[in-house]
C-alpha cells in the first residue's frame, strides 16, 4: 500500500486516459484508488513539536469484563517530540515523561511509533502506524496489548503543534 | 373347712365384690330396654335409637331382652317397676331431646331392678340424627365397661359434634393495586438513571388493627438514556399496624422478601495516565437478593369495602451491582384495596 511502483503508475495513467476518452464518466480521485497511502523516500516530514494523541479503539480478551469493548483514546497530555538521526528520521521524546516511553521512525510521510506506559504494575504497549496529512497531523491505525491480557486496535490522530 | 373359715371366706368374697366398680353385668341376665322418650325429635328416631342400643348391648353380652311396652319411662322408679313387671334384672330408660335447631341430647340410665339403684348414666350430644348410631355404640360400650362415653371414643365412632370447626375471627381481604414512583438514593439504580415508575399487585388482608400484604412489584427507570437505567422486581410480604379504626387511619409497618434487580450505568473505566483510554461501553449487571422495606402512610375509607392508601416506603436491596453496594430508594404510591 505504501509503494508507488511503476506498475501502479502505469495503471493510474491508463485510468486517467480512459476517463478522458470516455468523456467524463465518473472517475475516482487518484488518492482513493490506493486509500491513505504514505509516500516513502520523498523527503522526511518535519514533525517536531507537541503531540497530542487521540482516537478510538476496541479492547477484547480482558480478564476484567469492564475493560472489554469500545473506548475513547486520549486526548493525551502534550508530548514534546524531537527528530534526530542522519536523515532526521528518528522520533524521541524531547521532554521525558515518567513511566512513559515513545520512539518512532519517519520514512517520507510514513510514521511508525511505539509507546510503552507503566500502568498499575503492568505495561500498556501501543504501536501506531500512520501517514502525515497535508495539514501536518498524523493519522492512522494502532494496535497493542495491555493492560493485562487486553488486546486493542483502533484508529488515531496525532495533532502536531 | 370349719364354720369359722367358711364365714371368713364369704366375708372376703363379699368385700371384694363390694370394692369392684359397679358394672352392669350382663351375663345371663334379663334386660329391659324401655321405649326411648323423644322431645323435639321424631318418634321413629327414638325407636331406631332404642333398637340400635339394644342390639349393641346384645352384641357384647349374652343377656336376654324382655319385650318392652307402654310409654317411655322418665325416672328410676318407673324403670324399676317396669322391670319387675316383666321379671327383668336390669332396666334401661332414656330420652332424645332436641336443644335448639342443631343439637340433640341423648341420655340413658341403667337401673338395677332388684335394688332400684342406678348402675350407669350416660349422656352424649350430637348435632345431627345420623350420628345417633355412633352414640348407641359408645353408650353400649360404656354401660358394659363401667365407664363413660368420653372414654369410648375411637376411630370410626367419633361424632360430628365432637369435631367442631375452629372458630376464627373474620378479616377483610382482597386484591390490592398500587401505582407510584421510585426515587433512588445514593449511587445505586444505575447511578444517574433518575426517578422511575412503581407498580404493585398484592393481596391485602386487614383486621381491626393489623394488615398483612404479600405483594409482587415492578420498578423501572423512565429515562431515555441508554447508558443509565434500572429494573427491579420485588416479591415481598409486609405487615402493618393500623393506628385507627376510622375512615382516616394512619399505619406503619414494613416487610421483606426477595428481589431481582438489574441496572445499566455509564462507563467509568479509564486506563493509562499519559495516553488515557476511557471505556465507552455501558456497564450492565443484575442479581437476585434479599431486601427489606419500611412503610408509613394512611388508609382512606376504611369503613368501606373499597379502601385507598397513600404511603411512602424506604427500600433497600442487599446486592452489589457494578461495584455499587445495596441500592436504596424512596418509593411512594397510591393504592386501592378491593
Amino acid at each position: 500500500m505504501r509503494d508507488t511502483n511503476p506498475a501502479i503508475a502505469h495503471l493510474a495513467l491508463t485510468s486517467l486516459l480512459a476517463c478522458a476518452l470516455l468523456g467524463g464518466l465518473a472517475c475516482e480521485p487518484l488518492e482513493a484508488l490506493y486509500g491513505d497511502t504514505c509516500s516513502l523516500g520523498e523527503g522526511t516530514a518535519v514533525l517536531e513539536g507537541e503531540w497530542v494523541i487521540s482516537g478510538e479503539g476496541t479492547r477484547e480478551g480482558c480478564l476484567d469484563e469492564d475493560l472489554n469493548g469500545s473506548f475513547k483514546l486520549g486526548p493525551s497530555i502534550a508530548l514534546r517530540v524531537e527528530q534526530s538521526g542522519a536523515n532526521n528520521d528518528k522520533i524521541t521524546l524531547l521532554t521525558p515523561v515518567s513511566g512513559f516511553a515513545l520512539d518512532g521512525q519517519i520514512n517520507g510521510s510514513c510514521v511508525d511509533i511505539s509507546t510503552e506506559e507503566d500502568w498499575k504494575g503492568g505495561i500498556i504497549l501501543r504501536h501506531y502506524s500512520g501517514v502525515v496529512t497535508p495539514g501536518g497531523n498524523i493519522e492512522g491505525t494502532f494496535s497493542g496489548s495491555g493492560p493485562a491480557s487486553c488486546q486493542v486496535d483502533g484508529t488515531f490522530v496525532i495533532e502536531v503543534n | 373347712m370349719n364354720r369359722q373359715a367358711l364365714m371368713l371366706w364369704i366375708a372376703a368374697s363379699t368385700l371384694l365384690i363390694g370394692l369392684a366398680p359397679e358394672q352392669a353385668e350382663a351375663q345371663d341376665q334379663k334386660w329391659l330396654v324401655t321405649p326411648i322418650a323423644t322431645r323435639g325429635v321424631e318418634s321413629y328416631v327414638g325407636e331406631t335409637f332404642k333398637e340400635i342400643l339394644q342390639a349393641e348391648i346384645s352384641a357384647r353380652n349374652s343377656a336376654a331382652f324382655m319385650a318392652a311396652t307402654g310409654k317411655p319411662c322418665g325416672d328410676v322408679p318407673c324403670a324399676r317397676d317396669r322391670g319387675r313387671a316383666v321379671g327383668a334384672e336390669v332396666a334401661l330408660f332414656g330420652a332424645l331431646s332436641a336443644l335448639g335447631s342443631a343439637k340433640i341430647v341423648a341420655t340413658v340410665t341403667v337401673v338395677d331392678v332388684p335394688t332400684g339403684s342406678v348402675l350407669s348414666t350416660q349422656r352424649m350430644n350430637v348435632d345431627r340424627v345420623e350420628d345417633l348410631d355412633k352414640v348407641a355404640t359408645r353408650m353400649a360400650t360404656a354401660i358394659l365397661g363401667g365407664t363413660n362415653t368420653e372414654e369410648t371414643a375411637e376411630l370410626g365412632n367419633i361424632t360430628e359434634e365432637e369435631i367442631p370447626p375452629a372458630k376464627r375471627r373474620e378479616g377483610d381481604r382482597g386484591l390490592g393495586l398500587r401505582v407510584g414512583g421510585i426515587a433512588p438514593i445514593g449511587g445505586g439504580y444505575g447511578g444517574d438513571a433518575g426517578t422511575g415508575i412503581l407498580l404493585d399487585v398484592s393481596y391485602w388482608f386487614e383486621t381491626n388493627d393489623f394488615a398483612i400484604e404479600p405483594r409482587w412489584g415492578l420498578r423501572f427507570s423512565t429515562t431515555s438514556d441508554e447508558e443509565a437505567s434500572y429494573f427491579e422486581m420485588p416479591i415481598d410480604v409486609g405487615a402493618y399496624y393500623i393506628l385507627s379504626r376510622s375512615d382516616f387511619a394512619p399505619f406503619v409497618g414494613g416487610g421483606a422478601g426477595i428481589r431481582f434487580i438489574s441496572e445499566t450505568r455509564p462507563p467509568d473505566v479509564e486506563t493509562g495516565a499519559v495516553v488515557t483510554e476511557t471505556s465507552t461501553e455501558p456497564m450492565d449487571d443484575s442479581a437476585w437478593g434479599f431486601g427489606t422495606f419500611a412503610r408509613a402512610g394512611f388508609l382512606l375509607f376504611r369503613t368501606y369495602a373499597l379502601r385507598v392508601s397513600v404511603s411512602v416506603d424506604y427500600n433497600i436491596t442487599f446486592v452489589t451491582l457494578n461495584d455499587e453496594p445495596n441500592p436504596q430508594s424512596l418509593n411512594f404510591g397510591i393504592g386501592v384495596m378491593f
